[in-house]
């Protein structure tokens, strides 16, 4: 009880560092979370130009161009003058500029009207090339409605039908259902990174203070016994590491107080002590490879950073090439992530894979624990 | 006869090629302060992480308080106080917080341990500094407690290894004054040192150790008369020819003299008023002479016979 009322008093005192984390979650999950919530990901919306058309031409097929362009972008009188385009583009007045040359008309019908249609676009523009393809497009329509044998006003009036025809757009989750993800997945999603982090930064120094060789040496001589001393250090570790997830979960019901009532927030939960498991091995096993307390910042962020690029918490994992994802397979992290992507799409039943990563996390927390034991026997025969 | 509270039979630990500890054997009596005096790397601080149980040993047999001592001998480690070389506290904890844990490893009721956390702030005169962390105490403060953290759960043996490292006068007196009050409360003392002052003042018995062995034991003075050196007597004499240096030489229980830079260094050997049978020589031959020294034999002197170097080379 010594032990463990010590060792926690020191793990609060160094819980500062591990707030700094916190916060930073805090912000990054909510303004991930706003984000989504502000983008309706399964609509299209066109997008809407301002272009200018200069019609020197003033034929049956301008007019036509002109009115076609009217309909799908927002077209804006501007002054003649060419010498002025340039200011028009750059201070973003107009996106595009397309002016239709005098004989443009007469030399449609022998496809010959590369010279006699203009275009200009304002610098760095990535959308007039929107403006510039539904142009060529309409052209080329009316090109094969001469071929076909209508005149003018016909050839555009059916080019310009052909151009109402839309596609129905949709955007897919990746799912391959229909389902809402839920703000909270967010939340969750991020989590490895901050544990890992708040963990390996505020035990992992307390962890170090306790396994100096002096104090060591000196707990081994005293009345408690190793078992009893060890028994009250991994309870502190675990009952602080309940407190972070505690936090973790205050702050995830204050900020998504309608998602967080759900069956998968249960689930979520459960996966994320899974991991909580798999962060106090690795913190242990960093407490005795590390020679400094000024050390653990750079491994927390060397773990914490490359096992969520790898694993897909920064990263959807759809994103990540194959060969990283069938590496990521050798981190528990992915394990973590195969659960929190299942849940993202919960339909009231979790699948026994999902299960199979939690219980592949607890045995990764094993291994890690016992790798740490073997260094810290080796240790000690070494200086027995 | 009095109670043997620590038994050590012929006692071996080797590292690889090296002999640590040689064939040791020791017997400590209760209420004793047995001082273990020996130089850097003699094998004082091996015998005692041997007799806790810190290192295995190739060789021999440790008992105490009539125990067999194991690593899990808990009930033998509740009795006994340690204060090792090295101050083992924590940093992250205050004065009071770290003297509180390490009493609490062996006494569990709350309010009994606050009385003893109490006294032991009392004994050692942190009284001031409960608030303070560790960094923020002197060397000496810091020693204090170290043997605070050691002392408060009131053991029956007290081991300490060499607490005033490092420490100033002060400080260090009141250490020492500390252990000899200890020990008047019935607390057995195992100190080690090289600092033979300080082993001399406290020391009830005394081994002294080199290259792992036991090389003698016994209290002080029963070791100084184990060497052939009973005074040494130096006296400042500007003009000495040889003939009266052979004279000197042939003065009763005299066995080494020597003259130089204005210095005559006598060693005798026994007898009594050497002083004055030397000085009546010089006066009766009108020999003129300055300042006079008589120094008995240090420990250093046992020492220096026995291993033939000065115990701080």
């Amino acid at each position: 009880m010594q032990v463990y009322r010590t060792f926690f008093k020191m793990l609060m005192r160094n819980i500062a560092s591990g707030l700094l984390y916190l916060g930073i979650f805090i912000i990054i999950s909510l303004t991930v979370a706003k984000n989504s919530e502000s983008n309706d990901f399964t609509t299209f919306n066109n997008a809407i130009l301002d272009i200018s058309v200069i019609d020197r031409d003033n034929s049956t097929l301008s007019k036509a161009l002109y009115d076609y362009l009217d309909d799908c972008q927002n077209i804006i009188s501007i002054d003649s003058d060419e010498k002025k385009w340039a200011d028009e583009l750059f201070y973003r007045t107009v996106d595009y500029i397309l002016v239709i040359e005098e004989g443009f008309e007469e030399h449609v019908r022998d496809e010959n009207y590369d010279n006699l249609l203009t275009s200009y676009s304002a610098p760095d523009s990535n959308t007039s090339y929107i403006a510039q393809s539904q142009t060529e497009s309409f052209v080329q329509n009316v090109c094969l409605y001469l071929e076909a044998g209508y005149d003018y006003e016909q050839a555009a009036l059916k080019a310009g039908e052909i151009s109402q025809i839309t596609a129905d757009v949709q955007i897919s989750n990746g799912s391959g259902t229909d389902a809402e993800v839920s703000s909270v997945s967010y939340f969750f999603t991020f989590l490895p990174y901050v544990l890992i982090c708040m963990l390996i930064n505020s035990l992992g120094a307390t962890l170090m203070a306790w396994n100096r060789p002096e104090i060591k040496a000196r707990t081994a001589v005293s009345g408690t016994g190793l078992t009893a001393r060890n028994a009250g250090i991994i309870a502190a570790m675990t009952v602080y590491s309940l407190v972070i997830v505690g936090i973790f979960i205050i702050v995830c019901i204050f900020s998504y107080r309608k998602d967080f009532f759900s069956e998968s927030t249960i689930y979520y939960g459960i996966n994320g002590l899974c991991y909580m498991f798999v962060c106090i091995a690795i913190t242990f096993l960093v407490a005795q490879l590390s020679k400094r307390v000024s050390a653990l910042s750079m491994w927390s962020n060397v773990i914490g950073l490359s096992t969520s690029f790898l694993c897909g918490v920064f990263v959807t994992r759809q994103l990540l090439p194959d060969k990283v994802v069938a590496f990521s397979k050798c981190l528990p992290t992915y394990w973590y992530i195969n659960v929190t992507e299942e849940l993202k799409y919960f339909s009231g039943t979790l699948s026994r894979e999902a299960w199979i990563s939690m219980g592949v996390q607890l045995l990764f927390a094993a291994a890690i624990f016992a790798v740490s034991l073997v260094i810290i026997k080796n240790r000690q025969q070494k200086n027995a | 006869m009095s109670e043997i509270i620590v038994k050590i039979e012929n006692l071996v630990k080797r590292y690889k090629e090296l002999i640590a500890v040689d064939h040791f054997s020791l017997e400590i009596q209760k209420g004793e302060i047995f001082g273990l005096l020996g130089p850097n790397g003699s094998g004082k601080t091996t015998t005692i992480n041997c007799l806790l149980s810190l290192l295995s040993y190739d060789k021999g047999h440790i008992e105490i308080f009539g125990q067999e001592m194991r690593p899990d001998s808990y009930d033998i480690k509740n009795k006994i106080g340690i204060v090792m070389q090295n101050v083992a506290v924590f940093e992250e904890l205050n004065v009071y917080e770290n003297i509180d844990y390490f009493c609490g490893l062996y006494i569990r009721d709350k309010a009994l341990r606050r009385q003893y956390v109490d006294e032991a702030i009392e004994f050692s005169g942190l009284a001031e500094y409960i608030k303070f962390r560790p960094k923020k105490l002197s060397g000496g403060l810091l020693r204090r407690l170290n043997i605070a953290c050691g002392i408060a759960h009131k053991p029956e043996l007290i081991i300490l290894d060499e607490p005033t490292v490092a420490v100033d006068p002060q400080s260090r007196n009141k250490i020492l004054e500390g252990i000899t009050e200890l020990n008047k409360n019935g607390a057995t003392v195992i100190y080690t040192s090289h600092y033979m002052e300080e082993v001399e003042r406290i020391c009830t018995r005394i081994a002294i150790m080199d290259n792992g062995k036991n090389l003698a034991l016994g209290t002080a003075e029963e070791l100084k008369s184990m060497i052939k050196n009973s005074e040494t007597i130096k006296i400042h004499i500007p003009v000495l020819d040889d003939e009266h240096l052979e004279a000197i030489k042939r003065l009763s229980h005299v066995y080494q003299c020597s003259y130089s830079d204005g210095v005559l260094i006598t060693a005798f050997d026994g007898g009594k008023h050497n002083l004055i049978h030397i000085l009546d020589y010089l006066k009766n031959n009108e020999i003129a002479f300055g300042q006079v020294y008589s120094e008995l034999p240090t420990l250093n002197d046992v020492f220096l016979e026995i291993t033939g170097k000065e115990l701080r080379d």
